[in-house]
């Protein structure tokens, strides 16, 4: 197996029309079908630059096919697990953050053991290697496992009605979600350099505000003075999905994004608390989840909920480890274990789970008083989801998308402003679609994924606007260089496949 | 007040209007929006208005308060109204009726209650000159001259003029409409009561599409007002329809409806003339030598067909004719230089706006579709496109000779129906016309022919037409079903949208026309077609995209 790239043209006669601009046979390799042929390493050094205008440049990536296979696969090792390997792979589940999990806050390095070998022998879970803290060290988890079961909590005793001493709201993670979107998608398109000092180049941040549709920041060019895309930045460089080039200073998107902004609102706004709150906080936030839920408009008692959550699945918050035939809870090293018991509850359960409600209450998704907490606008959708049905979004003829507030996800809004050029931002916010973003979407996604894109939010999207994104596909994969195709090679090295998509 | 669903406006904080056409409550809403909104665009599901300065002081000088106005706004809205948005409209609709212009004998006033608001006017460099002597703190003489550009100055400034002095009746004249088996449409009332209503009414823009009966409304303007009148048309064809129309539809008589032309200097109780002759100079030096016709005789109202055309000089002329009734019609107020400000300052503000599909839903315009046919260049094409210079590219575009052969498809398909063949590019026309043996119309063709093609055109003769830019405007060839544009003007929207007037008149049968544009695919020319499209989008016109193979 070899990574390469591909060179594809339309139709044949293209060969012809690219060698009138360069000579192209000598760097270009073995045909792998009329219309496409690996290229050698002086294609990007000799060739790209002249025909870059006229080519488009993709990365290969797995398509949904390809990644079903990957999961029917895993279900099928899944299934072939003991029961309690099973469990515990659940319990790994919920304490992993970005797919790697400590061994010793999710297992009983000792009483566990078999079924984390279980585990690894199936591929679900990867050491990092590190031979000194065997089954107590970091852990990767395989990237296809299906998400774990919910745990079946239930707080209904704890739901009671607002009270007046709540405290005032403050902003939320939605709309900064939407706002992180929205600049990720920006920052995409437009190049983006730092000063020395550090701050964003003037120039860069009118063209910033330009293409956000902010038309102070587009005038004064002040990002840093913006206090809504100097929070959306920081969250994205937060996140780790926007670097900057420590020589030349310019701002790269990388990849990640997806992992945080994907699924539905609440899915989103769920895994950047999770990024927010410390790690060993996280096992707290799906019973306070449910809370809100079970709450609903009201509010709930913390008493009553620390109550519930005592003699409800404590082992999700912490799993406890056996010694000497006493439950306690986990250690590092040779320190003196804390037996798992109500004092110990008190003294590490309650403390997390107070924690855990400050951090919410600072992300502006509850509002708390003493004894109570109660969600925001922002915390109930956290917890209940966003309302269905939601808003339509508007496609015109004239190629313009009208998107009115809640009718996207924050994952929906990146993909439609890397498709089109914000017109308005506003009470509802205006895009038209550009072929210089259909391109750009192009190099990592499908066209059909564009169209259905738009299908799923707009009730009945015109023709000339699907017919417009044909069209400028079909221009713009005219010529397409695609890079880091992997080729199976026969042992004869003749004969040979590709196995990623283009 | 929250989100309610039901609503179909949506009010932007920069006075942009959205307007939810599948919304229960839309023609509710729309109609109400009419009295204060200019419509931007209204293509499919969401139309967009915009709350203007000069909207609101038309509103206001209607007799429209702002209350009335916010209260619109609030009844419909989806979406909470912005803050800013009931302050601004307070502030902008209080300004109107604060200066006002009235006559003084010879002279104009112009005045206002607030000494101050006076002086700051006066401090305005841009007004400066038109200023005569002030009379008061709170009063200055205008010499007449000046009344437009005054006008037109100040309210660039934010500072609307309440104009009071009225117009000059011109020679009286009377005339009536025939009424033989025909009236006027209830819209085209509607369009002449609109230019009339309101204490500044008399002067403005009527905007309705290619064949809806613009004509009509100008004669209709005429015999209402009952006064000599000058009619100011794009060229020569255009200006013998009119004709026809003013002495088949009216009382007045060949006598009292004359020509001013190259060849005849008509001048009569209704007097046609064209834009090339008012805009004629000797020499480069020389004043335009014609410009005297608007002096030489008592008008009391002037028409500007055709007015998103109006050539600069007369922009000038239409300041000084303030004290005349001024009548402006078009079916496409975009300019590609921008100026539809200018007409609206100068000629007087939007008065009567429909959008082309409300009238098609009517049956009073053609339904159309409009196609969009993408033709590959040959191999060899391609490659001297790949290489040529960005003009040369265009040209290589435009001239694609396989759009002969998508000609003949389209003429195939649609045999028996009257067709027109609409170029740009003459040598491309003249060879299609002389490949499939059809005449062909340019700016070279004498008037005679001209005429004389058209004729067999509509009465069925001749079943297909090639014309080259001659045949954008204001040819009156109602029988054409198809058209096929093979190439174009750049991005021209005004070009694209004429083009597809020309057979949007209304048919016997299915009422249905066909819009091609033949386009060389994934060339300068298919970027240059989706901007040419633009207006017709906005319109609700979708182009659907067919390939050639």
């Amino acid at each position: 197996m070899r990574a390469v790239s591909v060179l594809t043209v339309a139709d044949a006669t293209v060969w012809d029309e690219l060698s009138a601009i360069v000579p192209l046979d000598e760097h270009l390799g073995e045909a792998l079908g009329p219309l496409s042929r690996v290229v050698q390493a002086s294609f990007e050094r000799s060739v790209l630059p002249k025909l870059r205008d006229r080519l488009l440049i993709r990365y290969a990536h797995r398509d949904a096919q390809q990644t079903m296979a990957a999961q029917s696969d895993l279900a099928v090792r899944i299934a072939r697990l003991p029961r309690g390997a099973q469990t515990l792979l659940h319990t790994v589940q919920r304490h992993a953050l970005d797919n790697v999990v400590i061994g010793r806050q999710a297992w009983d390095p000792v009483y566990d053991a078999n079924s984390v070998r279980a585990l690894h022998g199936e591929g679900l879970i990867v050491s990092f290697g590190d031979e000194a803290e065997a089954f107590t060290g970091r852990y990767r988890l395989n990237p296809d496992l299906p998400p774990p079961p919910q745990v079946a909590y239930d707080f209904g005793e704890a739901a009671m009605d607002e009270t007046d001493d709540l405290s005032e709201p403050v902003p939320g993670l939605v709309s900064l979600l939407h706002d992180m979107a929205s600049l990720a998608a920006a920052l995409e398109q437009t190049p983006t350099q730092r000063t020395l000092k550090g701050s964003i180049a003037k120039t860069a941040a009118k063209k910033l505000g330009k293409r956000l549709g902010d038309t102070l920041l587009a005038k004064t060019g002040d990002f840093e003075g913006n206090s809504r895309w100097a929070r959306a930045l920081r969250g994205l460089e937060a996140l780790k999905v926007v670097s900057t080039d420590p020589i030349r200073r310019d701002l790269h998107l990388d990849n990640g994004l997806e992992g945080t902004l994907a699924g539905e609102v609440e899915d989103a706004c769920d895994r950047l608390v999770h990024r927010l709150v410390d790690a060993d906080l996280h096992v707290v936030l799906p019973a306070i989840r449910r809370a809100l839920a079970q709450a609903g408009a009201g509010a709930v008692d913390e008493m009553v909920f620390l109550e519930e959550l005592s003699e409800q699945h404590r082992d999700v918050l912490i799993s406890p480890w056996s010694r000497n035939g006493e439950l306690v809870y986990p250690v590092i090293g040779d320190e003196q274990p804390r037996p798992y018991d109500e004092d110990g509850w008190e003294y590490v359960e309650r403390r997390m789970v107070r924690a855990t409600l400050g951090r919410l209450k600072r992300f502006g998704l509850i509002r708390r008083a003493p004894g109570v907490f109660a969600a925001t606008v922002d915390g109930r959708q956290w917890a209940l989801g966003a309302p269905v049905p939601m808003p339509p979004v508007w496609v015109t003829g004239d190629l313009e998308l009208v998107v009115p507030p809640g009718s996207v996800t924050p994952w929906e809004r990146f993909q439609l402003e890397r498709l089109g050029r914000c017109l308005q931002r506003d009470v509802v916010d205006r895009y038209r679609l550009e072929r210089k973003g259909l391109v750009t979407w192009l190099s990592t996604h499908e066209l059909s994924e564009a169209i259905g894109l738009l299908q799923r939010r707009c009730p009945g999207v015109p023709h000339t606007a699907i017919d417009a994104l044909t069209q400028w596909a079909r221009s713009a994969e005219r010529v397409v260089l695609t890079r880091g195709v992997l080729l199976d090679e026969a042992d004869d090295g003749d004969e040979m496949s590709s196995r990623s998509s283009p | 007040m929250s989100y309610v669903p039901e609503n179909p406006l949506i009010a932007q904080s920069d006075h942009t209007l959205l307007l939810e056409t599948q919304a229960p409550r839309y023609s509710e809403a729309r109609d109400a929006l009419l009295g204060f909104a200019e419509l931007v665009k209204s293509p499919e599901y969401v139309h967009t208005w915009r709350l203007t300065s000069l909207s609101l002081w038309n509103a206001a000088a209607a007799g429209h308060t702002a209350d009335e106005v916010i209260g619109v706004l609030l009844e419909y809205a989806k979406y909470p109204v912005p803050d800013n948005l009931p302050a601004s409209i307070r502030d902008k609709m209080s300004r109107y009726g604060t200066l006002r212009l009235v006559r003084d004998g010879e002279w104009l006033l112009l005045e206002t209650d607030d000494a101050v608001g006076m002086m700051l006017i006066r401090s305005l460099k841009a007004v400066r000159d038109l200023l005569g002597d002030a009379v008061s703190d709170v009063q200055n003489r205008i010499n007449p001259r000046h009344r437009g550009e005054l006008k037109q100055v100040l309210t660039g400034c934010g500072h609307p003029v309440q104009d009071l002095a009225g117009y000059d009746d011109g020679d009286p004249l009377e005339m009536a409409l025939t009424h033989d088996a025909w009236s006027l449409r209830e819209y085209q009332i509607e369009a002449i009561d609109a230019f009339q209503s309101g204490p500044s009414g008399g002067s403005g823009v009527v905007v309705l599409p290619c064949g809806a009966g613009k004509t009509l409304v100008g004669i209709g303007t005429m015999v209402r007002l009952g006064m000599r009148t000058l009619i100011l048309c794009t060229g020569h064809t255009a200006l013998q329809q009119w004709k026809r129309e003013i002495l088949a539809r009216t009382t007045l008589t060949e006598d009292q409806v004359g020509e001013y032309t190259s060849q005849t200097k008509e001048l009569r109780e209704v007097t046609l003339t064209t834009y090339q002759i008012l805009t004629w100079r000797p020499d480069a030096n020389s004043p335009p030598a014609h410009f005297g016709l608007f002096y030489k005789a008592n008008w009391g109202l002037v028409i500007y067909d055709e007015v998103h055309l109006l050539p600069a000089p007369i922009f000038r002329e239409a300041a000084y004719l303030q004290a005349r009734r001024r009548l402006g019609l078009t079916a496409t107020l975009v300019r590609e230089d921008g100026r539809e400000g200018d007409v609206f300052s100068l000629i007087g503000p939007k008065r009567y706006d429909m959008p082309w599909k409300q009238l098609e839903l009517q049956g009073w315009i053609a339904t159309a579709s409009c196609i969009e046919v993408r033709v590959p260049l040959s191999t060899n094409d391609r490659v001297t496109y790949a290489n040529a210079s960005a003009r040369g590219r265009m040209d290589i575009a435009a001239k694609n000779a396989r759009k002969g052969a998508v000609l003949q498809m389209l003429l195939d398909r649609h045999e028996g129906a009257q067709i027109l063949v609409l170029g740009t590019t003459l040598d491309q026309l003249h060879f299609l016309a002389r490949r499939y043996n059809m005449p062909v119309v340019t700016g070279q063709t004498p008037m005679a022919e001209r005429d004389r093609l058209y004729t067999d055109f509509r009465e069925g003769r001749l079943k297909v037409l090639a014309l080259s830019k001659v045949g954008n405007f204001a040819i009156d060839l109602p029988s054409a079903s198809v058209a096929i544009q093979v190439s174009g003007t750049w991005g021209s929207r005004q070009e694209e949208a004429q083009r597809l007037g020309r057979v949007l008149r209304p048919k016997t049968g299915d009422n249905h026309a066909h819009f091609y544009t033949i386009v060389s695919a994934d060339t300068r020319e298919q970027e240059f077609a989706e901007r040419r499209q633009l207006f017709l989008a906005e319109q609700g016109y979708p182009y659907r995209i067919e390939m050639a193979s």
